[in-house]
């Protein structure tokens, strides 16, 4: 990446006004670009009728009486903002934690095996990657009334599932480019496999599993149809949706919802905004 | 380093196990399910082993050929004897034991009508064309006038359209007689005569109710007597209905009043009449895509629309404009929003500031415009996603270069096509077969901004097409055997990537 602060060798005026108009274009255009999500953000501090009769300008009287609304109802399933809120939160973690276990283990000793075998379960595992989930779609929900999974555990462990084939591929690429020669002395020193594993593999695969887990935190935060179908409600996505078919044409309450729910998201987005770009530029190229 | 054979092997297997177990699990048990529920008829709900039996056959052909106890035992457990309704009635299952009694009845020879193996049928009838005529394109009319629509807007018909529409298509002579007279072609076209029906039915129905003498009476009159004109009766049905308002109510009216009557009945009846014929043959003939050919116009678009801007917002963010992180940051942020949102985001701007912007307030619903809505709210969702990978790969490319281009035009597209497109390959390869298989794949958005009308408005894709067929419209078998389809179309785009892929490597 370049450098912040290089300058053109030789700048002349032509060339910097040049710049400054281009930046500002730039500018105008990402303006232009977010505009929609500035628009709600906007409209959420207005009533409902102020919206309808000027849906563009500032708010005449800010208020945060939208969002108390919000925070108010009770939303399909008996479910609130908050307790979707609290689901969502507890199906990612759950979530992802296994996602990230299970596809680290199973990566380390892929990589680190070569037979056939590993190589028929790593392809076994790449195949994931041409199933639409159309086709998967209505046999997990006959799974999920046949095992009693219509719940946030077995939500969470259907992802387990789901996700591993991505995140195995993405270990499996990374744990080949480490070398060999910690291992080999820690196994030297008597280390069992699993304490190898955990306390020296585990530690050097930091990176990566950073960006599988962001990676997957907004796979598993944004999911809407796997848990559509399994769940009808109770999480945060879902809240929305359904908020959206109650309240048609409470648009104050409406826009103050989706501030709401993209604000947790939008929030770790600012805060990993690295490991997010750099994680998608990584997981494209090599996938 | 000395490490046990059969402790390695056994650490393999451990290892392995948990991910392997979760994705047989959740991915591969129900993608075999998957094609075997293809090849039934299921509808998605029906008990795959029948909710009832005639007692003689389960007890002489079931339960007597069971040998086993414990299947006897499970038989009898989800069974019960009705004796009033001749039957044996099922419970609810669920679980293994649903497996398990299909598995006896099967060896039975007993099957649910509504769970049977029907082969390749589904998908026999996808490419025969032998399923719902909204999967593939159609002609539709789109009328140009409704019944309940006012009379003003049928004033004036264009003398193409009259022609088109009435004297070529009108075969009843008596109707196309009846339009002759409501109407007179003058050189704007074929005007209503103001003679015809003098008042609006506003006032056709104030004018009867103020008549001495009916009173009440109006409603009902005028509710027959327009009900006759779009069914087309005999004109003379005004006085069969005042003949017949005659023995109870006719003495209280004035013979003038009666005059009045029949006027206004004609008018009220000529109007209804003139609505019907023209709302039933004033159209415009279109051609709605079809599942299938809005999907491919909407990956078409989409993989168009968002490569192009994503590369070209690459090229202009890997410049040294001082915000271009900022700018890489902004233009990510619709990407990590889940689709939901993203897309009731712009249902509220095509509903609400669309309209007070440009005064034209039919965007989302109109057939015309809502597939390109549907393409202008993925390409703004993917774009930011897509210009992270060019942007990756415009990152190989020399930076002096890049400079060079910027500056002196006339080097830059020489450049751009000798040093930098050879350099940024792999990842236009990459974003194109990306946003490919995402745009097939697309759902959320499109399910989101038509929660329940995306077949009226003619944006079902084919996953939305799969999800209401599979849980809506009850096809679950057909639905399955269309995913079966799309995976093979995946497959093949991934085969022609992976080739593609290998042929560069090979070169380079």
């Amino acid at each position: 990446m370049s450098s912040e602060n290089s300058i053109l060798s030789q700048p002349t005026k032509k060339i910097q006004v040049g710049w400054i108009i281009f930046e500002i274009v730039m500018i105008l255009l990402a303006l232009i670009f977010v505009y929609p999500t500035i628009y709600i953000l906007i409209n959420s501090f207005k009533g409902t009728q102020e919206i309808v009769v000027n849906p563009i300008g500032l708010p005449p009287h800010p208020s945060f009486a939208n969002f108390i609304n919000v925070l108010q109802q009770v939303g399909a399933g008996g479910y609130t903002f908050l307790q979707s809120l609290l689901n969502t939160l507890l199906i990612t973690v759950i979530s992802v934690s296994g996602v990230i276990l299970i596809s680290s283990m199973a990566a380390y000793v892929l990589a680190r095996t070569k037979s056939k075998a590993s190589w028929v379960i790593f392809s076994i595992f790449a195949f994931f990657t041409v199933i639409p989930f159309q086709l998967i779609m209505v046999p997990l929900v006959v799974l999920a009334t046949d095992l009693q999974f219509q719940n946030i555990w077995g939500l969470s462990l259907m992802y387990w599932g789901l996700g591993a084939p991505a995140a195995v591929f993405m270990y499996h690429g990374f744990i080949k480019s480490i070398p060999y020669s910690l291992e080999e002395s820690a196994s030297m020193d008597g280390a069992s496999h699993t304490r190898l594993f955990f306390q020296i593999v585990l530690p050097l695969l930091t990176p990566i599993t950073a960006t599988i887990t962001i990676l997957d935190i907004l796979w598993v935060w944004n999911d809407f149809l796997l848990p559509y179908i399994i769940l009808k409600q109770g999480t945060l996505v879902l809240f929305q949706f359904n908020f959206f078919g109650q309240f048609t044409q409470d648009f104050g309450a409406l826009t103050a919802s989706l501030v709401m729910s993209a604000t947790p998201i939008i929030i770790l987005y600012f805060a990993m905004q690295k490991f997010i770009i750099k994680g998608i530029s990584a997981g494209a190229v090599k996938g | 380093m000395v490490i046990n054979k059969w402790k390695s092997r056994s650490n393999f297997i451990l290892f392995l196990l948990p991910a392997l177990a979760f994705y047989f699990f959740f991915a591969i048990l129900p993608l075999l399910q998957g094609f075997w529920l293809s090849t039934t008829n299921w509808d998605g709900t029906a008990p795959w082993t029948p909710a009832q039996i005639s007692i003689p056959v389960f007890e002489k052909k079931v339960l007597d050929q069971t040998p086993n106890p414990s299947d006897r035992a499970l038989l009898l457990k989800y069974y019960t004897k009705n004796t009033v309704a001749g039957m044996y009635q099922r419970h609810d299952l669920y679980g293994l034991d649903r497996y398990r009694l299909l598995m006896i009845f099967s060896a039975r020879g007993i099957v649910n009508p509504d769970f049977q193996n029907i082969g390749l049928k589904n998908y026999s009838d996808i490419f025969t064309g032998n399923i719902d005529p909204k999967f593939f394109p159609q002609n539709y009319h789109q009328a140009k006038f409704q019944e309940g629509d006012p009379l003003d807007n049928i004033r004036l018909i264009p003398i193409n359209e009259w022609q088109r529409r009435f004297t070529n298509h009108i075969h009843d002579q008596a109707d196309l007689a009846f339009l002759g007279q409501a109407y007179t072609l003058t050189p704007k076209g074929y005007e209503l005569n103001k003679s015809f029906i003098p008042l609006s039915s506003t006032d056709i129905q104030v004018a009867l109710a103020a008549i001495p003498g009916v009173g009440d009476a109006y409603n009902d009159f005028y509710g027959d007597v327009t009900d006759a004109g779009a069914q087309l009766k005999a004109p003379g049905i005004v006085n069969d209905l005042i003949q017949k308002l005659g023995p109870v109510k006719a003495h209280k009216i004035a013979p003038a009043g009666l005059a009045q009557l029949q006027t206004l009945g004609n008018y009220a009846y000529k109007e209804a009449y003139l609505k019907h014929l023209v709302a039933h043959y004033w159209y415009t003939a279109k051609i709605r895509m079809g599942v299938l050919v809005f999907t491919i116009f909407f990956t078409v678009f989409n993989v168009l629309f968002v490569n192009i801007l994503a590369l070209l917002l690459a090229f202009a963010l890997d410049t040294k404009i001082k915000s271009r992180n900022i700018l890489r940051s902004v233009f990510f942020i619709p990407n990590v929003l889940s689709l939901i949102i993203v897309a009731f985001i712009w249902q509220l701007i095509f509903t609400q500031m669309l309209p007070k912007l440009t005064g034209y307030s039919d965007w989302i619903m109109n057939p015309d415009i809502a597939p390109w809505l549907t393409v202008l709210v993925a390409t703004w969702q993917g774009v930011g996603y897509y210009t992270i990978i060019y942007l990756a790969g415009l990152q190989n490319v020399p930076q002096e270069l890049l400079e060079a281009s910027s500056i002196d035009g006339a080097r830059a597209w020489t450049n751009f096509r000798k040093v930098i497109l050879p350099m940024i390959f792999p990842a236009i390869t990459i974003c194109l077969f990306l946003s490919t298989a995402g745009a097939l794949k697309t759902f959320d958005i499109i399910f989101a901004l038509y929660p329940s009308n995306s077949t009226a408005v003619g944006v079902d894709n084919v996953v939305i097409n799969i999800f209401y067929d599979a849980f809506r419209d009850k096809h679950a078998g057909a639905a399955t055997a269309k995913a079966v389809l799309l995976m093979a179309v995946i497959l093949i785009i991934s085969g022609i990537q992976i080739t593609l892929t290998k042929k560069k490597e090979v070169e380079l």
